[in-house]
């Protein structure tokens, strides 16, 4: 992974002095509630609906042992025991005092960790596919070039305060692990003919408000002139970008109001006075990143552990959670495990110290001593060599973590919603808990399915890109929940389509399972739930959803709006 | 009193006091927060949101130190043949075109970039383009919401002096012209930067 050198360790040692500076000033009244705030932000810190929360960047998910470990101790002295990893492969603590978060960035500087940008009108932490580098379906590593991205957004001094907050996503794999085409800026990463790296650049994706898939607007980018065009695309945003309406200030609204054809030929007329420019890479820097991603020393052990098929033949959990939660390996004999944090009772991405810290030593001793958080709000040991899969099971087991139910039903996404999040119009916890109680006996049988929850119409919980989509609104004050189906994120990119009326609290489990019972009833053999709906139609879902008794009805808008 | 900041290309910074009321005012006092009610969060703050931003009108200042400011139209619609002599300014807003300029230079001494709101970041890009690609050499003056958390970044997009607003302390702004001894990117000041550095520097294990 990317270490730090001095000049690092200097800009993020600095930009704790800052904060602190900035925060002493405003505890004694010298810099106004509205001017604290975005610097805040700026640096992780809101304020919730019962606490400030502090969110930590991690870059492209990647995360030491030792950083791990730090993440623990910072959630047993300042937090309640526990931290929630995010869908943008971060954490946040979400019980933080806010005088101490000048401490706690002090101890995460000591170990190359900040928490620049994870918030903010600013270039947000960038993100990739959790299964970088080790992917088998992968054409280049994205990590290299997302660590230049990083680096270049850090304390970037033109685009610090852009219309709105602005999300960069690398993809290098044929699958996209990332949902990269629902971000403000996507690069797909490549190799062309004569093996020079290169990039096709999508722009004005993201979920929210107006959901969007990123249309491409460049292709064939030489990875040393990417800062140079990102840099276009931020300046032509943070020109034109509209600010009157904080609803309308993403990118994508930009995009949709010029065309993607336009658009692009706006970025590229900036291009041109860029390019070859002072933003231009170095010929040896991407081979100088990529050496700090460097494969680890694998070992050469059989592909085929004569052990894991004996118990796996034995346990048929042990059998399910290889099945489930052991991706293929660019190596035959590794496997990138993925430990689900969506274990029942378990909100969704919490990690409580102690776990944390017994997950740091396992990946010491089974993983090269590295972590990976992936989107999907699990922790991912990425080199395994299956030979120490049936260990590194039983000692997950031994911390109830070991739920064997990666994308499966129960591996649902959730924000912290109204629990949390002083924006929320409904609490989205124990919706996910009913929705997984409901599902897991019947988990395994029905296979791949990604349900995804939003509190509101954020999107912080990817409810667009669910298989099934569950979304929190509020109508005349009550929590209602619309159903989604047929949003994908994965070969490609699909958002989903409202079904029915929004429906209670109660009523949620109940319909997402009589949706699943459909699809056992209709599927074919080898098709997932979202094939099913894609074949199906989204009328014969609709109908299996909301059978003869129809669910009551939320109030009527319009008569609200008569009233 | 109104303090101009001003950053010469030898790294060193002047200062020039100018009447009270030249740049933008103090705001009214901020009351100390209450951490206790801080730290106990803010409930639910749906209705407290204005999705509406009310956008700037006019600038923050008039007039400089040898006049008034020039407004963009105004100057472009200029009558070239009328050679006024004496220094001139230009104040641009947050909505105006910076490469409208291109051509039309000669004769300023000074752009006002205006910060309508110290959360308005176009001014970044607009300093930037005048310095980098329109090439302006004379003296670049951040205006408006002038605040000291700020002016590193601003120094970094090629601006060069700063109107402060009324409640910035000379000695916080001095000091957060210093805030990073380093920086990651080019930015218009062309300062040396690190994506660009040749040498290996040292590394501890993470």
């Amino acid at each position: 992974m990317y270490i730090y050198n001095d000049i690092d360790q200097s800009i993020v040692d600095a930009r704790v002095r800052q904060f602190a500076d900035q925060t002493d000033r405003y505890l004694s009244g010298r810099l106004s509630e509205d001017e604290y705030k975005p610097l805040r932000l700026q640096n992780g810190v809101y304020v919730e609906r019962h606490s400030p929360l502090l969110r930590i960047a991690i870059p492209y998910g990647l995360l030491s042992s030792r950083q791990l470990r730090m993440l623990a101790q910072i959630g047993r002295v300042y937090d309640r025991n526990f931290g929630h990893f995010t869908t943008r492969q971060n954490i946040q603590f979400n019980w933080v005092r806010l005088e101490d978060v000048p401490n706690i960035l002090g101890d995460l500087a000591t170990v190359q960790m900040h928490a620049i940008q994870t918030s903010g009108s600013c270039i947000r932490n960038v993100t990739t596919d959790h299964l970088a580098g080790v992917a088998h379906d992968e054409r280049v590593d994205p990590r290299p070039l997302a660590e230049l991205m990083r680096q270049w957004s850090t304390l970037n001094p033109e685009f610090a305060f852009l219309p709105r907050k602005f999300k960069v996503a690398f993809n290098g794999a044929v699958e996209d692990r990332a949902a990269s085409e629902v971000h403000d800026l996507a690069f797909e990463v490549y190799c062309d003919e004569a093996g020079e790296v290169r990039l096709i650049v999508k722009v004005g994706g993201g979920q929210g408000r107006t959901p969007r898939v990123a249309p491409v607007i460049k292709t064939g980018l030489h990875w040393r002139d990417m800062l140079s065009y990102t840099e276009a695309v931020l300046r032509t945003y943070n020109r034109w970008g509209r600010r009157d309406n904080i609803y309308k200030s993403r990118i994508k609204i930009l995009v949709d109001a010029l065309g993607a054809e336009r658009f692009s030929a706006e970025v590229e007329q900036e291009f041109t006075h860029l390019v070859g420019g002072p933003a231009t890479l170095p010929a040896g820097e991407l081979d100088r990143m990529t050496a700090f991603f460097a494969p680890p020393a694998y070992v050469t052990t059989p592909s085929w552990d004569q052990e894991e098929a004996r118990h796996r033949l034995a346990d048929p959990r042990f059998n399910a959670w290889v099945k489930r939660n052991v991706a293929r390996h660019k190596r035959d004999n590794y496997g990138a495990v993925t430990i689900s944090l969506k274990s029942p009772g378990i909100a969704p991405g919490d990690a409580t110290s102690d776990q944390m810290d017994a997950i740091a030593d396992l990946a010491d001793r089974y993983s090269f001593g590295q972590i990976r958080v992936s989107h999907h709000q699990n922790l991912v040991l990425a080199d395994v060599a299956r030979s120490d899969l049936w260990a590194l099971y039983q000692a997950l087991e031994a911390l109830k973590l070991g739920e064997p139910n990666v994308g499966l039903a129960t591996d649902v996404i959730c924000c912290p919603g109204g629990d949390y999040c002083a924006l929320a119009n409904a609490k989205s916890i124990p919706v996910a808990a009913a929705v997984q109680d409901a599902l897991a006996p019947k988990a395994q049988d029905i296979g791949t399915l990604a349900i995804k929850m939003s509190g509101c119409i954020n999107a912080c919980g990817h409810h667009h890109v669910g298989h099934i989509g569950i979304l929190g609104v509020d109508k005349k004050d009550e929590e209602w929940y619309q159903i989604l189906i047929g949003g994908r994120t994965d070969t490609r990119t699909a958002l989903g389509q409202i079904i029915g009326k929004a429906i209670p609290r109660d009523e949620v489990a109940p319909t997402v399972s009589r949706l699943t019972d459909f699809y056992l009833n209709q599927r074919q053999p080898g098709e997932i739930f979202v094939d099913a709906v894609e074949r199906l139609g989204k009328a014969a879902f609709l109908a299996a959803a909301f059978p003869s008794e129809p669910a009551p009805a939320s109030p009527d808008l319009k008569l609200k709006e008569n009233v | 009193m109104s303090i101009l900041l001003k950053l010469h290309d030898t790294g060193a910074v002047g200062v020039v006091t100018l009447p009270e009321g030249t740049f933008r005012p103090a705001p009214p006092a901020n009351p100390i927060p209450d951490m206790a009610i801080v730290n106990a969060g803010q409930g639910d703050v749906r209705s407290l949101i204005r999705p509406n931003v009310k956008q700037p009108e006019s600038p923050s200042v008039t007039a400089w130190e040898a006049g008034s400011f020039v407004r963009l139209d105004d100057w472009l619609a200029r009558d070239v043949a009328d050679v006024e002599t004496g220094p001139r300014a230009l104040v641009l807003m947050p909505t105006e075109d910076p490469l409208s300029l291109a051509g039309h230079l000669d004769g300023l001494d000074l752009i006002a970039v205006e910060f309508a709101k110290f959360n308005d970041g176009r001014g970044y890009s607009i300093a930037t383009l005048l310095r980098s690609r329109l090439g302006f050499k004379g003296e670049i003056r951040a205006v408006g919401d002038v605040l000291v958390d700020q002016l590193f970044a601003m120094v970094r997009c090629g601006i060069n002096s700063f109107a402060l607003r009324g409640d910035q302390r000379e000695e916080d702004a001095r000091r957060a012209l210093a805030t990073f001894p380093a920086v990651y990117q080019w930015g218009a000041d062309n300062r040396d930067f690190a994506l660009a550095a040749k040498r290996q520097p040292d590394r501890a294990a993470a």
